[in-house]
C-alpha cells in the first residue's frame, strides 16, 4: 500500500502504479479502455503532484541507477533530472552509508516497507543533511520488483533543532550542576562571611574602645609635647651652657692635669721630704727621750743644790758669826774684818745658790692663767719695795697698765725683778726717776719700765738676759745676774717677748710683751 | 736619861746644822732638855720607844719635833707620815727643817699633816733668829691639847 500525502489524503485502493519519466505511469494492472481513460487521468494528476512535491522523489533501478528524478530532487541535491537521471544513487550518498542503501533495498524486495527512515545524504556541492526517506517497491505488471521509488525529505532543520535541545538540556543541566555547587560553596561562604562579620563587630566594638583610648593618649601626648617643647628649650638653653662649662672644664682639666703632674712631683719631693722628717722625728724624739733623762738629771742636781751646798754654807757662815760673838774679844780689827768677809761672801753664795734654783724652778713649773690687775700688783711691789729702803726718794709716775690674762706668781716675779732693777740702778742718781706704763699694738700688750739709771751700752745687749750674766761689776751694783734671765723665762712662757732700750748714765727701758688672751 | 720633861726632840743628820740648831735654842734659852737624834731610824726607836729605846716610856712625848728632811735611811718625810698616822703620836708637833724650797717637798709635808715648814737660812743670824722663834712659838705660845 503506497501512502501518498496530499492536502487530502487519497488512496487507491487495489491499485499500484509505477512513476515514470515525468510522473507519466507507466504501469497499470487494469486493461479496459474505460478503465484506461480514468485511469490516464489519474495518473496525470499524480504525475503534476510527483513533479511539484518540495519532497525528493526519484526512482531507481535494482541495480542503482537513477530512473526518474523530480524537481525537488534537483532543489535539494543540487543536480538536475538530465545529471541525475542513468547515474548511480551513490552520487547522493556518503560513502560509509552505501551498505544501508543495499539493506534498504533486501529488505524491500522483501516486501517491507521503509518509512521514515532516517539518514545522512549528500548534495552536488558535498554538503552533507539529514533526511527522512520512504521507500517503496515499484513492480512491473507481473508484480515483480524492478526498481525502486525513494520519497526523500529534508529534516535538517528538525535535526538541527533536536540536537541544539539536546545540547541545550545538557548545557543546563551542567549549568544547574555548576549553581548548584556554586549555591553550596556561595552557602559556605555565607556563613563564614557572617562569622568573620561578627569578628569583625566586635573587632570594630574594641576599635572603638580603642580609638578612644588612643584619642585620650593623644590628648595627653600633646599637652606631653607642649612640656615637652618648654623643656626642650630649657635643655637647649642648658646644652649651651653646659658647653660653654665644658669648654671651660677642659681648659680646667689641662690646667688640673698640669698642675696633677706638678702635685706629682712635689708628691715625690714630699715623700723624700716625710722620709727626713721622719727621720728627724726619730732624732728628736731620741733628743727628746734624752732631753727629759738630762732634766731629771738637773732636777735632781738642783735639789742637791739646794740642800748639799747650803748645809756646809750655813755651817761657814753660822760658825764664823759664833766667832765673832763669842770670841770677839780675842780678835783685833783686821781679824774681825776678814770674818765680816767670809760672813758676807758665804752670803753672797747664799743668795747665788737661791737665784740659781728660783731660776731652775721658773722653767718647771706650769702656767696657770687668770685675769691679773696688773696696776694693783705694781702698787703692792712698788709698796714692799719702798719699805726695804724707806730713806730714798722715788719719783714714780704710773700710767694706765691694762689687766692682762696670765700667771700671777710669776708674773709678781717678773714685776719685781723690773723694778727692783729700776731702784738698784738708780740709786746712785741725785733723784730716781721712773716711769711705767703699758700700750697696745695688735694683740699685744706692752709694758714698760723707764728708769734714768745708770742705763747700759746697747753693745753687750746680747749678754744681758743670759744667766749669770751681768754689764755692771758687783762694786758699782750688786747682784746675781739671774733677774733678767727669769723675767725672759717667764715672759717666753707666756708667748711674749723682752726687749730693753739703754744708754749708759742716761738710764734705760725695759718692755715685755704679752699676748691678750679673751 | 731623864724622859719626863723631854721639850725639843731634834733629828738632823748634819752635825754643823745640829750644833748651831742646839746653840740658837741655848742662846735663847730654849736648851733644856733637848734630845738630838741623827737619822730617821733612831728617831722612830725613840718615839716608838723600839730597840735600843724600848725601856723608854712611850708616853713621854716631846713638846716638838723638829725634823730634818732629807735624811740617810729613813728620810724625814716617812718619819713625819709614820708619826702623823699613828694615834699615840699624830698629835705631837712636827717641824720640818729642810735647806730646800722645793715645791713638791713642801706639798707632800703638809699633806702629811706638818704644822711647819721652815727653811734654813744661810746667814746665822737669821737662822738663829728662826730656830728661836719656833721654839718659842711651840714651847710657850702654842698650847697642846692635855694628856
Amino acid at each position: 500500500m503506497i501512502k501518498i500525502k496530499t492536502k487530502e489524503e487519497t488512496s487507491i485502493p487495489g491499485k499500484c502504479f509505477a512513476l515514470g519519466d515525468e510522473g507519466r505511469l507507466t504501469g497499470s494492472g487494469h486493461n479496459d479502455v474505460t478503465q484506461n481513460s480514468e485511469n490516464e487521468q489519474y495518473a496525470r494528476h499524480l504525475a503534476a503532484i510527483v513533479k511539484f512535491s518540495d519532497d525528493a522523489i526519484f526512482s531507481k533501478s535494482l541495480d542503482g541507477i537513477i530512473k526518474s528524478w523530480n524537481k525537488g530532487g534537483e532543489k535539494m541535491f543540487g543536480y538536475t533530472a538530465s545529471q541525475a537521471v542513468g547515474k548511480n544513487i551513490s552520487l547522493i550518498i556518503p560513502d560509509r552509508f552505501i551498505t544501508e542503501e543495499q539493506s534498504i533495498l533486501q529488505r524491500i524486495c522483501n516486501n517491507e516497507i521503509i518509512e521514515h527512515f532516517e539518514t545522512i545524504r549528500r548534495k552536488k556541492n558535498g554538503q552533507e543533511f539529514y533526511v527522512s526517506l520512504t521507500v517503496s517497491p515499484l513492480k512491473n505488471s507481473e508484480g515483480k520488483i524492478t526498481g525502486v521509488s525513494k520519497i526523500v525529505r529534508d529534516i535538517t532543520s528538525g535535526k538541527r533543532a533536536e540536537a541544539q535541545l539536546i545540547n541545550s538540556n545538557k548545557e543546563l543541566v551542567f549549568q544547574n550542576s555548576e549553581k548548584e555547587k556554586r549555591a553550596a560553596e556561595l552557602i559556605i561562604a555565607n556563613k563564614e562571611l557572617v562569622f568573620q562579620n561578627s569578628e569583625k563587630e566586635k573587632r570594630a566594638a574594641e576599635l572603638i574602645v580603642a580609638n578612644k583610648e588612643l584619642v585620650f593618649q593623644n590628648g595627653e601626648k600633646e599637652k606631653r609635647a607642649g612640656e615637652l617643647v618648654i623643656s626642650n628649650e630649657v635643655l637647649v638653653f642648658q646644652n649651651g651652657e653646659k658647653e660653654k662649662r665644658a669648654a671651660e672644664v677642659i681648659v680646667a682639666n689641662k690646667e688640673l692635669a698640669f698642675q696633677n703632674l706638678e702635685k706629682e712631683k712635689r708628691a715625690a719631693e714630699l715623700i723624700i721630704a716625710n722620709k727626713e722628717l721622719a727621720f728627724q722625728n726619730d732624732e728628736k724624739e731620741k733628743r727628746a727621750i734624752e732631753l727629759e733623762i738630762v732634766n731629771r738629771e738637773l732636777e735632781s742636781f738642783s735639789y742637791s743644790v739646794s740642800h748639799d751646798l747650803r748645809a756646809p754654807l750655813r755651817a761657814i757662815n753660822g760658825f764664823t758669826q759664833v766667832l765673832i760673838e763669842e770670841y770677839i774679844d780675842q780678835f783685833n780689827e783686821d781679824a774681825k774684818g776678814l770674818l765680816d768677809v767670809v760672813v758676807a761672801n758665804s752670803k753672797k753664795m747664799g743668795q747665788l745658790i737661791d737665784n740659781l734654783l728660783e731660776f731652775s724652778r721658773v722653767g718647771k713649773k706650769p702656767v696657770t692663767l687668770a685675769n691679773i690687775n696688773i696696776r694693783a700688783l705694781v702698787d703692792a711691789v712698788i709698796n714692799e719695795l719702798k719699805a726695804t729702803e724707806p730713806e730714798r726718794v722715788f719719783i714714780i709716775s704710773i700710767n694706765p697698765l691694762e689687766n692682762i690674762n696670765g700667771d700671777r706668781n710669776m708674773l709678781k716675779q717678773v714685776w719685781i725683778n723690773l723694778i727692783s732693777n729700776a731702784f738698784k740702778y738708780t740709786s746712785k742718781k741725785q733723784n730716781a726717776v721712773i716711769e711705767i706704763g703699758s700700750y697696745r699694738e695688735n694683740d699685744q700688750c706692752i709694758y714698760y719700765v723707764k728708769d734714768n739709771g745708770a742705763g747700759f751700752d746697747m753693745q753687750y745687749y746680747d749678754k744681758m738676759f743670759g744667766v749669770f750674766q751681768r754689764l755692771h761689776s758687783n762694786n758699782d751694783f750688786e747682784g746675781t745676774g739671774v733677774g733678767l734671765a727669769i723675767i725672759l723665762k717667764i715672759i717666753t712662757k707666756h708667748n711674749g717677748k723682752v726687749w730693753a732700750e739703754g744708754r749708759v748714765d742716761e738710764g734705760a727701758c725695759f718692755y715685755i710683751s704679752l699676748p691678750v688672751i679673751n | 736619861m731623864p724622859n719626863s720633861d723631854i721639850q725639843i726632840l731634834l733629828v738632823e743628820d748634819n752635825k754643823s746644822d745640829a750644833m748651831l740648831t742646839i746653840r740658837a735654842l741655848k742662846k735663847h734659852n730654849l736648851g733644856n732638855n733637848i734630845v738630838h737624834l741623827i737619822d730617821g731610824a733612831e728617831a722612830l726607836d725613840f718615839i716608838f720607844a723600839k730597840g735600843k729605846y724600848e725601856c723608854r716610856d712611850i708616853n713621854a712625848k716631846p713638846k716638838v719635833i723638829f725634823l730634818d728632811l732629807k735624811m740617810p735611811k729613813v728620810s724625814g718625810l716617812e718619819v713625819l707620815s709614820i708619826i702623823k698616822s699613828d694615834e699615840r703620836t699624830k698629835l705631837i708637833p712636827v717641824v720640818m727643817m729642810t735647806s730646800s724650797r722645793e715645791e713638791k717637798d713642801v706639798i707632800e709635808s703638809h699633806k702629811l699633816g706638818v704644822n711647819s715648814y721652815v727653811v734654813k737660812p744661810v746667814d746665822f743670824g737669821n737662822f738663829s733668829q728662826t730656830i728661836a722663834d719656833l721654839g718659842f712659838y711651840w714651847l710657850v705660845v702654842n698650847n697642846p691639847p692635855q694628856h
